[in-house]
C-alpha cells in the first residue's frame, strides 16, 4: 500500500499495553487517514456522552498518505479526541516535522487509551515502542521538555532527527483551551486536545525512525511535484506575501475590509493596526523557517520573547487574537504573548479570545478588581501578558480564564459577550464582513476555525475569483465546497496553504493518484471530504449538540458593525443555513438526512445513531 | 559534465524538500529523508545543508573523488 506504511499503533496507557495493527484497507479508501481516519475510529470507539477527561476518552494521532511523501506542503498530522471544549469531536491538525517523522518510525496512526497512572512519555524509534517515565519532565515547559528529552539521548545526530509533540503545563492542569505544540513551533492547538493528553498523564510523544514511504509512481510524481514547486513560485501569495511576512500579512487586508476582530469583535477596524501588521513583524525576523517539504515557508522567527534566540512569529491568528481583540498594539508584547503560548502549551487563538471577553465583562463592569487581581482593560499589554502566563498554570484569575472564554463569561453572568460557537472562540475574522465566514463558523464540527473551511481565500483574498464578502447569496455552496475540501486536504495530510497557490482539488487528486494508485478520482476525493465532515457531524449529534448550536454570538446577528467598509452589518446567517442544509441533504434541525448517508456510505453509521 | 551545487545555508529555511527529492530520485519507488545524501543539520536557529558522509544509508553510490595534492580519495574513505 504506498503511500500509507499500512500500520495502527494502539496504546492502552493504563495497562501498559501495545497493540500493533494493520491499517483496514476501507478506512484508507473511504477516510484516506488523518481526519478522515481518526473521525472513523472515534466515532467507531468512543461512547459520544463519555466525559472529555475521562480514561475512555481517546486520543489519535493520524497522519495521511501524502504526510511525508515528499507532496508539496505534505507534512500535516491531527490530534482528535472528544473536545473538553466543546463536547463535540475536536480534530486540530498541525504542521512542522512530527507527522512525517511519526512515519519513517513505523505507523501512520496513534491510539491512545485509558490513562497512566504516573506521568509518562511515548518513545517510538523504528517500530519499538516504549513508555518512559516522565516524572522529571512534568510542570517544565514544552522547550524545556524537548530539550531535556534530547539533552539524555546518547546519539547527537539521532537526537537532531527526533520529533517530539508535548503539551506545557496548561495541558498538565487540564485547560479547556491547551494546545499540544510539535517540534518547538508548530501546534495543534484548538478545541482542547493538549488538555484530553494532558488528563492521559501523557507528557509528549518522541518520535524517530528511518523506514521508508513507498509511493506507486515515484518518477512521474516528482516532475509534477517541480511543476507544484514552480507554480507556488510564479502566484504571488505563496511566492511573495507568505514567505516574506508569513500569515501576518493577511492583518491589513482584514482591515482594510472592515472584518479586523478588535476589542472582542466590537470594531472590525483597529486604529493601530501599522503597529501591527507584517511589515512591522518582518523588521524582527531573525530567519525565516519551512515545515517538510513546503516550498512557500510562511514561518518566522523573530527577535523578542525574553528568548536569547529567536522564537515563533504570531501568525495572523495569533497576531489579531492576543492583539487588535485585545485592543493591543505592542507588537513586542503580542510576540511574548505568543511565545508565551507556544511554551506553556496555550491556543493562542481561544487564549486571546478568553482575555478580551475579560476585558469587556471588565469594562461592562461585571468583573471587579478584586476578581481579576488587577484592572484588565482593552489595550494593556501588560495584563494581558500576565493573565497570559496566569492562565497556562492556573493561577489566580488564570484558573477561570484556563476554562475559555464561554465559561468565564458564564461565570459573571454574561455568557452574550463571549465571541465564540459551541463555546469555542471564533478565529479573529469578523463574520459580519465576511457572510459565509459565518455560515462556516457556525455550521463547523470542531468548533469555529479555518481548519473547518477556507471561505476566506475567495471572500477576502481573492484567490480562484473575485466574491463580495459581504453578499450572503449562494455563500452556502461556498461554504459546503471549502469544508469538504478542507476535510479532504486534512485527510490526506495537506496544508491548506497550498491553496493559496491557486491550487484545487485536481492537484490533490495528481498528487493522490501518483503516490498511492487508490484510483479515486477527483469527486471520490471531494465525496470523502463530505464523508468526513458528515461523520463528525454524525458524532455531535450522539454527543448532544443539535443544530440549535450551530448559531454566532449574538453580537453577530444583531448589532451592526461600527466602522470601516463593512459598516452597518450584521450576519445574515438564518437566510445562508437553511440553503446551506438543503444542500448537505439535512433536515430543519441539521440531522443529516438517511437518503445522503446512504449516498455517501454511512448507511450503517446511520442506522447504529439510531440504536445509541 | 560535473554539475556542482552551491550553497548559501543562510537562504536555507530547513524545509528538507531536497531530502525528499535527493532519496526520491534514488530510490525511485520511494522517499526517505535518511537515505538522501543531503542532510539538513539545525544549529540554533541556523540551517546547514550538507553531503552526508561514507557511513550514511544514502540510497545513491555517489563517490566523489577528491583530489588533494598528489592523492586522490573517493568519500568512502575520505
Amino acid at each position: 500500500m504506498p503511500g500509507w506504511i499500512g500500520r495502527l499503533l494502539r496504546i492502552n496507557l493504563s495497562e501498559g499495553k501495545v497493540q500493533v495493527e494493520p491499517l483496514d484497507a476501507e478506512l484508507r479508501q473511504l477516510y484516506i487517514g488523518g481526519r478522515g481516519a481518526a473521525a472513523k475510529l472515534l466515532y467507531d470507539e468512543v461512547d459520544p456522552h463519555v466525559d472529555p477527561f475521562a480514561p475512555e476518552n481517546k486520543l489519535v494521532f493520524a497522519t495521511g498518505p501524502l504526510t511525508g511523501s515528499g507532496a508539496i506542503t505534505g507534512c500535516k498530522y491531527t490530534a482528535a479526541c472528544k473536545s473538553p471544549l466543546t463536547g463535540g469531536i475536536a480534530s486540530s491538525s498541525a504542521e512542522g516535522f512530527f507527522g512525517t517523522e511519526l512515519k519513517h518510525a513505523g505507523y501512520d496512526i496513534l491510539v491512545l487509551e485509558g490513562k497512566a497512572e504516573a506521568p509518562v512519555y511515548l518513545d517510538i524509534n523504528n517500530g519499538k515502542v516504549e513508555l518512559v517515565s516522565a516524572g522529571h519532565l512534568w510542570g517544565l515547559s514544552t522547550s524545556q521538555t524537548e530539550d531535556l528529552i534530547k539533552a539524555r539521548m546518547h546519539d547527537k545526530w539521532k537526537a537532531g532527527d527526533t520529533s517530539i509533540a508535548c503539551i506545557g503545563p496548561a495541558g498538565e492542569k487540564l485547560s479547556r483551551i491547551a494546545s499540544i505544540i510539535n517540534d518547538r513551533h508548530w501546534s495543534a492547538s484548538r478545541s482542547g486536545v493538549g488538555a484530553v493528553m494532558g488528563s492521559k498523564n501523557l507528557k509528549a510523544i518522541v518520535v524517530n525512525g528511518t523506514q521508508d514511504i513507498f509511493l506507486a509512481s515515484g518518477k512521474p510524481f516528482m516532475d509534477i511535484v517541480l511543476a507544484y514547486v514552480e507554480q507556488c513560485k510564479a502566484m504571488p501569495l505563496t511566492s511573495k506575501s507568505l514567505p516574506e511576512q508569513g500569515t501576518a500579512f493577511m492583518i491589513e487586508t482584514m482591515n482594510e475590509l472592515g472584518a479586523l476582530a478588535t476589542r472582542n469583535f466590537q470594531a472590525g477596524v483597529f486604529d493601530e493596526v501599522a503597529k501591527l501588521n507584517g511589515e512591522a513583524l518582518c523588521k524582527l525576523v531573525v530567519r525565516q523557517m519551512g515545515c517538510f517539504s513546503c516550498p512557500i515557508g510562511c514561518e518566522h522567527l523573530v527577535k523578542g520573547g525574553q528568548s536569547d534566540g529567536g522564537v515563533m512569529a504570531p501568525g495572523y491568528d495569533a497576531l489579531a487574537s492576543l492583539g487588535s481583540c485585545c485592543g493591543v498594539s505592542d507588537l513586542e508584547a503580542v510576540v511574548q504573548a505568543n511565545h508565551i503560548c507556544l511554551e506553556l502549551g496555550l491556543d493562542p487563538i481561544s487564549a486571546g479570545g478568553a482575555i478580551s471577553c475579560a476585558m469587556e465583562l471588565y469594562e461592562k463592569g461585571a468583573l471587579k478588581d478584586s476578581d481579576a487581581g488587577m484592572p484588565v482593560r482593552f489595550g494593556d499589554a501588560e495584563a494581558m501578558v500576565k493573565l497570559l502566563d496566569q492562565m497556562g498554570r492556573r493561577q489566580g484569575f488564570g484558573d477561570a480564564l484556563a476554562e475559555g472564554g464561554y465559561r468565564l463569561a458564564e461565570r459573571y453572568g454574561h455568557t452574550e459577550l463571549f465571541m465564540g460557537v459551541k463555546r469555542q472562540e471564533m478565529p479573529p475574522c469578523d463574520p459580519r464582513a465576511a457572510q459565509g465566514l459565518g455560515l462556516q463558523y457556525a455550521t463547523s464540527n470542531n468548533g469555529p476555525s479555518y481548519e473547518s473551511g477556507d471561505t476566506i481565500l475567495s471572500e477576502m483574498l481573492g484567490v480562484n475569483g473575485e466574491v463580495d464578502p459581504l453578499d450572503y447569496k449562494g455563500k452556502a455552496s461556498l461554504v459546503k465546497e471549502a469544508q469538504d475540501l478542507a476535510a479532504l486536504m486534512e485527510s490526506c495530510g495537506l496544508c491548506r496553504k497550498m491553496l493559496m497557490g491557486g491550487f484545487s482539488v485536481l492537484e490533490i487528486f495528481a498528487m493522490m493518484e501518483m503516490v498511492t494508485a487508490s484510483g479515486l478520482n477527483d469527486s471520490d476525493l471531494l465525496k470523502v471530504g463530505e464523508r468526513v465532515f458528515n461523520l463528525e457531524r454524525l458524532f455531535n449529534i450522539r454527543a448532544g449538540l443539535t443544530g440549535q448550536d450551530d448559531t454566532l454570538p449574538r453580537r453577530m446577528l444583531e448589532e451592526p458593525l461600527a466602522g470601516g467598509r463593512a459598516a452597518g452589518q450584521v450576519n445574515h446567517l438564518p437566510e445562508m443555513l437553511s440553503e446551506y442544509r438543503e444542500l448537505r441533504g439535512w433536515d430543519e434541525q441539521g440531522n443529516p438526512s438517511a437518503q445522503r448517508l446512504a449516498d455517501l456510505g454511512l448507511a450503517d453509521e446511520a442506522l447504529a445513531g439510531e440504536k445509541k | 559534465m560535473t554539475l556542482r551545487i552551491k550553497v548559501d545555508h543562510s537562504k536555507c529555511n530547513g524545509c528538507r524538500h531536497c531530502e525528499a527529492a535527493c532519496a526520491m530520485y534514488h530510490m525511485e519507488d520511494g522517499v526517505n529523508p535518511h537515505r538522501s545524501r543531503i542532510r539538513i543539520i539545525k544549529q540554533g536557529d541556523e540551517f546547514f545543508p550538507v553531503l552526508a558522509g561514507p557511513y550514511t544509508d544514502a540510497k545513491c553510490n555517489v563517490t566523489n573523488v577528491i583530489r588533494i595534492g598528489d592523492k586522490e580519495y573517493d568519500m568512502c574513505a575520505l
